[in-house]
């Protein structure tokens, strides 16, 4: 197992490098540069802005750019914001990043905790209404657009019922302890249900098929030989079987949760990272929009280590591989 | 050998409900085991011996499926008449079963002692789990592990086809269960795998006094193990008899078929060279007897109802109009 883990970290390193060359061309071969928008403007000296080019090292090779960067960002700097003037693009990664953290947290636990317990339900009580419900909700949860769900959800839980806050993250500063802790996660379930939706019906199509299909294996019948009840063998021996491929779908989860926290922020005015990306994008601050590139990628390659370690805990087939 | 009787199964009917149409896998078997003895269930496939054996151990997949009449009494208790939570009292403990698969038969994500201490449990053998698994190595030394002790630690993929076989046959015997239940238990080995298998159940039952019940379509098995040997076509039993007489005395059209196309030592002959056409699918019988498209015998008479299964010597059933005084056939020598 350890040998395995090991290899996976090996293949880790080299990833993270493609990461970052992937990141840095994607920078640079989107159109327009962090002086486009002054080059338009009338009002300012053209000399002017060839002077900063110069000094923002933007003249410099594509190559000799890119090992710049990366020298900075290896040292944990990614660069001076240039629509926030003065804030370090980590400074505003790390002021916002909580807020998505808190965010995709609720949303991965509702989507576990309720998808997959309901695609186990469904399986064992296969074609009954329960089943055909869920079935239901499954589609639903896939083919609603996560922004008109939202809209959807504003509109009928907190205009027409005031049951849950249509934006933000707390209602007013200064609150402490359990009170702050219940502020945010009522600010977080409208959000973090928006986030969680597709992902939960996903899970729960998914945890249902794996399990009829684990039920139907030889195993599962030796088990019943041996004279196990039926809820042995539907948590011991079945679960156990069909959440091993639950697993990879974890490990897509954390790129799905990032880029659909984009929209969900906006729709919600939340102040996450996906809202500042959005910002980034609209004042073609390229700093910041590398930067949080950047994050989301090792995010995503992190969830796909943890995943293929996870894999190996569970399966003990790859384990001895 | 005491005569005994261990299992009697009576008039037992498993049919298979598909759309509008219903597959009689099982359709009217009547058979004993007594105790101590092997009962073998011969037949091609698709005959219904594997639907007899799950249906005896309540396992049939239902749906479709559903044992839809008859008994099947162990010691005289009728387990079909037991409630889904005692049912699982009985599989395990005084019925186990064996399957063909052994590489898709024990969980991969469990350890093979795991599986064995975990039976050992559920039916109140060892109280911990600590003794299920010193209890699971000293089983595995039984049917020929020589390292135990590191086997139990083992996962099932990490051993082969014949040594999860045997594996299975550790964890059937684990609760010295009254009957044996095997289908096909070598069909998916190497030959010679297949011959130490057969021997180790052999031995298995003699040191455990459990009686066995041996699904095969092969008559070599047959010769091997059983004491007696049902033959089963169309989900129907059509002979009935002792090794003995099966292998010099056979009475049924498709029993003699099946012995003639056993492989012999000077001539290896095409399977079932002597009977021609496939077993009719069981949703869709022959009128009266199943075997008569295939019979070289079969006369008029033979296609207007399924003979009844007739003892037509001591312990000799056969289900044949040949053998049938009031339908006036004349039995032909064989
Ligand atoms: N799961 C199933 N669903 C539908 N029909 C089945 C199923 N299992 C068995 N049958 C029917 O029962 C018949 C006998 O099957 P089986 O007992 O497995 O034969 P065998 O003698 O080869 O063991 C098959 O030909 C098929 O028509
Ligand atoms: S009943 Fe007729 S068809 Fe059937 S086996 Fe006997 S002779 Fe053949
Ligand atoms: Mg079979």
């Amino acid at each position: 197992m350890y040998k395995y883990i090991l290899r996976r970290f090996l293949i880790f390193i080299p990833m993270l490098f493609i990461v970052t060359v992937v990141v840095f061309t994607m920078a640079t071969l989107a159109p327009g540069d962090p002086l486009t928008g002054e080059v338009l403007d009338p009002t300012v000296d053209p000399e002017v802005v060839e002077q900063r080019r110069e000094a923002l090292g933007l003249n410099d090779p594509p190559p000799v750019q890119y090992m710049n960067w990366l020298s900075e960002i290896s040292q944990g700097n990614l660069g001076d914001s240039l629509h926030y003037s003065g804030r370090t693009v980590e400074e505003l990664i790390m002021s916002r990043a909580p807020n998505t953290v808190y965010l995709a947290a609720f949303s991965l636990f509702i989507t576990i905790v309720i998808g997959v317990p309901l695609g186990m339900y469904s399986a064992r009580k296969q074609y009954t209404p329960v089943d055909y419900t869920a079935t239901v909700f499954g589609f639903f949860g896939l083919a609603v657009p996560n922004f008109f769900f939202a809209l959807i959800a504003v509109y009928v839980f907190s205009f027409q019922l005031g049951l849950f806050p249509p934006q933000g993250t707390i209602s007013q500063p200064g609150l402490t302890g359990i009170d702050a802790f219940l502020d945010r996660l009522h600010h977080l379930v409208m959000p973090g249900i928006t986030l969680g939706l597709a992902s939960t019906a996903i899970y729960m199509r998914y945890t249902r098929s794996e399990m009829l299909d684990v039920m139907g294996q030889d195993f599962i019948r030796t088990a019943r030989a041996k004279g196990m009840g039926e809820q042995n063998v539907l948590y011991k021996h079945t679960l156990r079987n069909a959440l091993i491929p639950l697993i990879t779908l974890l490990g897509f989860e954390f790129g799905t949760l990032l880029s659909g926290a984009v929209v969900t922020e906006a729709v919600f005015s939340f102040p996450g990272l996906g809202q500042l990306f959005l910002t980034g994008i609209q004042n073609q601050d390229f700093p910041l929009i590398m930067g949080i590139n950047l994050i989301i990628a090792v995010t995503v390659l992190v969830g796909n280590l943890l995943a293929d370690i996870m894999y190996a805990v569970v399966d003990p087939r790859i384990r001895y591989d | 050998m005491s005569k005994e009787t261990l299992l009697e199964v009576e008039d037992l009917h498993t049919y298979f409900y598909l759309g509008d149409k219903v597959a009689k896998a099982v359709d009217g078997v009547d058979f004993n085991v007594h105790k101590g003895e092997t009962v073998a269930i011969v037949g091609e496939s698709g005959s219904g011996k594997s639907i007899t054996s799950l249906s005896i151990m309540r396992l049939i997949p239902q749906p479709p499926g559903k044992i839809v009449s008859g008994s099947v009494k162990l010691e005289g208790r009728d387990l079909l008449a037991l409630s889904d939570k005692e049912m699982t009292n009985v599989r395990g403990d005084d019925i186990a079963m064996i399957f063909q698969e052994p590489m898709t038969s024990l969980n991969p994500v469990y350890t093979v002692g795991e599986q064995i201490a975990e039976m050992l449990l559920r039916h109140k053998k060892v109280k911990t789990k600590k003794e299920g698994k010193a209890k699971a190595v000293e089983l595995l030394q039984q049917v020929g592990f020589p390292r135990a002790e590191e086997t139990v630690k083992e996962h099932p993929h990490q051993l082969s086809g014949g040594m999860r076989q045997r594996v299975m046959i550790a964890m059937a015997m684990s609760c010295d269960p009254k009957l044996l239940i095997a289908d096909e238990p070598t069909t998916a080995l190497d030959v010679t795998i297949q011959a130490q298998i057969l021997e180790l159940m052999q031995s298995v039952k003699e040191k455990y006094h459990s009686s066995i019940l041996m699904i095969t379509h092969d008559l070599g098995v047959v010769a091997e193990m059983a004491d007696r040997i049902l033959v089963m076509y169309g989900g129907q039993i059509v002979e009935n008899t002792s090794k003995y007489k099966l292998f010099t005395d056979a009475k049924h059209p498709y029993t003699e078929g099946l012995l003639a196309s056993m492989p012999t030592i000077e001539e290896d002959k095409e399977r079932l060279e002597s009977i021609s056409g496939t077993v009719p699918p069981a949703d869709n019988f022959p009128q009266g007897c199943r075997f008569a498209p295939r019979c070289q015998y079969a006369m008029e008479a033979c296609t207007k109802e399924v003979p009844a299964l007739r003892e037509v010597e001591p312990g000799h059933y056969v289900r044949c109009i040949l053998y049938d005084e009031n339908q006036g056939g004349t039995a032909h020598d064989s």
